[in-house]
């Protein structure tokens, strides 16, 4: 006689095995399970913002369950390490941008050689431009001022930004570079703590993404000097554009995507090519995008690789005349 | 008046009953995570997050914040009872509150931290309230060299940290901050001392290092006294605190909440450096400094105080400037942005209901925890009556999933289990790890705005004594050092007569 306790015993063990094959048939339908986006900065960010607005839209068009875990760490490379050594199925994927491509080039110890080689970028969702900020009641009212104030006495005019390794301190060396000035750096532990630096008057100006200045500048706390994107924002038609005030310089917005590691199923990566593309078209996503100062930009796959690979020339350019390679 | 009628709007507001359950339930989680160790408000509030979508904007802060504050009230229980600090900021209350457990008023300890952490949470916001606006601007004032000052006052603590012998206090130190070290350098942005483990590039994280050296420390070291039996000794005396419990207790609340409450407002400085500041400064008024790590109910109660009202304090830039004073407020920043709320300067204007809810909401939730917490106090003293045999093995459970759940790494279990190790020879050899804990936390701090105010003053040492702010730090820090090496004779003498 079969008692209740055996039969449960039974089911419980046929449950299990019915899970043990799940990954087996995945292989074949893709995707069958819960997909894990893994956001490379701790939660709060802008990065992880834009990351967890992208998996809301995800999991509508796939129809699946999109995880998203913060593995903060070495500057985005300890999660794109984790991604890498995941199973290479299509089920773990990064939220990566351009903070990931700068520390994956200039960190020593990053445990993969060539980030474009190693990865497989999948889609670009969406991008804010680098800003300049300077206090409201600055003297230094626009960018003129500022490359005369640092041509008349260089080295004492001070720019803050979020980090040596990132890409607000990377695009403002470009503008300095091509300004010909000499300005001091000073480093703040992201652009959170920056925005105090700022308006206490610790730094003259500051270097950073634009969702986070764009607040202050509501308020009127701040002013924006120049934003680092080829056209104005469709949000600040009043704020000029680097390129307007001659510099055409290979300026690269904070940009924000898919990444899988290289290797994963051809089946996989054409799913979220085009889950990516019609998750850009939802009105819902956009909207939420725009609403933390994101511009949606889509790009093909062949263009947004190209994008990289152009950014990638510009990171090792600079980061040798920073002296961190 | 006007404070008055926007306070009674904001009640209106937190006491409709949807907002109302919501504040339960923040209060209510906020206690689980502070009780568990390893995980923090941080990660919780991190995974909660995507749930509140659903919520109205309202009710998801007045939950968060919840979770927040209601974290500190929880996170004394386990270092109380069982050395396992969850943060750093409660290693301080170990030092007195564990070994009141061990001496049978683990009731009265638990009791304490939970009266001071209301009294304490109550203070902060209403000086949320009137002083908001005001004290914002100026916690603007500190910048690097401010802090470069502020911290090295936090280093003059490890005097005070010393029980034994002070030659030992300053060599764990120096260890500490060489440990300290270790990641990337904060200036030119190149790892150190990383040995190619790309988990190390952004230095030792603090809480596998804490629940190491405390919690598995302490585990180590009573396997190996194994031989006595219990651990605790069987008597439990009294379940709350007594009037002289309290009589003690009253101004190093009073001297906590303060410290904790302007400390908490600028941005950067954590809740670390004000907890260990509140404990000094006990210890220093006390008449029987020596007494201090024994079990002081003094310690303890300014350490909690001081912690609670920190948590006040962060929120004060982060409602009326829209600056997260650290990674919580960050997160409750995002949390508004996510809803469409455009956190900063102009908040209180364009969101009053908020703002002003949010407040009343921290009142009711502070009654909530207490009367959540009280009861809880003869369970948990309960729990000591466990034979340590079977509850070591529940701690260590508890350890690696709290450890492992701040970033899913293994990497931080395997520094947890080293950091133990460490722990159990440290006790043995009579070193204490409280001031490595502190160096490992200020060391860093102090190089990176150290260098930053030297690459601002263009390498002049004058940039400390030239701004006002920072040449008053320098003179507390002078004042501290000197009056210590006088009083501490003194002290010494005194008591030599008395005995």
């Amino acid at each position: 006689m079969v008692s209740l306790k055996n039969l449960i015993f039974i089911f419980t063990l046929l449950v299990w095995a019915f899970m043990g094959l799940a990954p087996l048939q995945a292989q074949e339908k893709y995707p069958s399970r819960a997909i894990e986006l893994v956001v490379p900065y701790a939660p709060g960010g802008t990065s992880d913002l834009a990351g967890r607005i992208f998996a809301e839209g995800l999991k509508k068009v796939l129809k699946i369950p999109i995880t998203v875990i913060n593995k903060e760490g070495g500057s985005a490379t300890v999660a794109a390490a984790y991604v890498l050594n995941a199973r290479k199925d299509g089920y773990t994927l990064l939220a990566g941008g351009g903070g990931w491509l700068v520390s994956s080039l200039t960190l020593q110890d990053v445990p993969y050689k060539e980030p474009l080689k190693n990865f497989f970028p999948i889609s670009h969702f969406a991008s804010t431009p680098i800003c300049l900020i300077v206090k409201e009641d600055s003297p230094i009212k626009t960018l003129e001022d500022l490359i005369n104030k640092a041509k008349k006495s260089p080295n004492t005019l001070s720019v803050g930004h979020a980090g040596v390794a990132q890409d607000g301190n990377f695009n403002y060396e470009i503008f300095r570079q091509a300004a010909g000035i000499e300005t001091k750096s000073i480093p703040f532990k992201g652009s959170g703590p920056l925005i105090p630096g700022v308006l206490g008057g610790h730094v003259d100006f500051g270097a950073l993404g634009m969702p986070v200045a764009v607040p202050f500048l509501n308020a009127k706390k701040i002013r924006v000097l120049a934003i680092n994107t080829p056209e104005r924002m469709k949000k600040f038609p009043d704020i000029p554009t680097f390129k307007e005030k001659g510099f055409n310089e290979p300026f690269f917005p904070n940009w924000q995507g898919l990444i899988a590691a290289a290797g994963i199923p051809e089946n996989a990566i054409n799913v979220l090519i085009s889950a990516s593309d019609q998750v850009l078209k939802d009105k819902d996503i956009v909207d939420k995008f725009e609403k933390i100062d994101f511009e949606i930009k889509r790009m093909s796959n062949a263009e947004f690789r190209t994008m990289l690979e152009n950014q990638q020339k510009t990171i090792l350019a600079i980061a040798k005349r920073l002296g961190i390679l | 008046m006007e404070i008055l009628s926007s306070l009674l709007q904001g009640f209106s507001v937190a006491l409709q009953p949807m907002n109302l359950f919501y504040c339960f339930v923040g209060t209510f989680l906020g206690t689980l995570i502070g009780v568990l160790p390893g995980i923090g408000p941080v990660g919780a509030i991190g995974i909660l997050l995507p749930m509140t979508y659903i919520l109205d904007p309202i009710p998801a802060i007045i939950m968060l914040a919840g979770i927040c504050y209601g974290a500190m009230y929880g996170g004394s229980t386990t270092s109380i009872l069982l050395n396992i600090p969850g943060e750093a900021s409660s290693v301080v209350t170990c030092f007195d509150g564990y070994m009141m457990a061990r001496n049978g008023r683990a009731g009265p300890a638990l009791g304490i931290s939970a009266f001071g952490s209301f009294i304490a949470g109550t203070f902060s916001v209403i000086g949320l309230m009137f002083v908001a606006a005001t004290l914002s601007n100026f916690a603007l004032k500190f910048g690097p060299p401010e802090f470069v000052m502020l911290m090295v006052v936090g280093m003059t603590v490890v005097t005070y940290l010393a029980r034994g012998s002070m030659i030992k206090a300053l060599i764990i130190t120096v260890i500490g901050l060489s440990v300290g070290c270790i990641g990337m350098d904060p200036v030119v942005g190149k790892p150190r001392f990383t040995f190619g483990i790309p988990q190390f590039t952004d230095g030792i994280g603090i809480v596998p290092v804490v629940m190491g050296l405390f919690g598995i420390g302490e585990v180590l070291n009573n396997i190996g006294e194994r031989i006595k039996g219990e651990v605790y000794t069987g008597k439990i005396k009294g379940l709350f605190p007594n009037k002289e419990d309290w009589k003690r207790s009253g101004l190093p609340i009073a001297r906590g909440t303060l410290l904790g409450f302007f400390m908490g407002i600028i941005p950067g400085v954590g809740n670390v450096v004000p907890v260990f500041l509140s404990y000094a400064l006990e210890k220093r008024l006390s008449k029987h400094p020596e007494r201090f790590g024994t079990g002081e109910i003094e310690g303890l109660a300014a350490a909690e105080a001081c912690n609670n009202a920190t948590v006040g304090g962060t929120f004060i830039p982060l409602l009326s400037m829209g600056i997260p004073a650290n990674s919580v407020t960050a997160i409750l920043l995002a949390a508004l942005m996510i809803y469409g709320l455009q956190p900063g300067p102009l908040l209180i204007q364009t969101s009053p209901d908020l703002f002003w809810g949010v407040i009343a909401s921290m009142y009711i939730g502070n009654v909530m925890l207490l009367i959540l917490n009280l009861p809880l106090i003869p369970l948990w003293v309960k729990l000591l009556k466990v034979p340590y045999t079977y509850l070591f093995c529940f701690i260590l459970l508890f350890v690696f999933i709290g450890v492992y759940s701040v970033h899913y790494d293994v990497m931080d279990i395997y520094i947890t289990v080293f950091f133990g190790v460490v722990g159990y020879f440290l006790k043995q050899f009579g070193y204490e790890p409280a001031p490595f804990i502190l160096a490992l936390i200020l060391g860093p701090l102090i190089e990176f705005d150290l260098r930053r105010s030297l690459v601002l003053s263009n390498g002049s040492f004058m940039i400390f004594l030239t701004r006002p702010l920072s040449a008053i730090l320098f003179g507390i820090v002078v004042t501290i050092i000197v009056s210590s090496l006088i009083f501490k004779r003194r002290l010494g003498r005194g008591l030599e007569k008395e005995e």
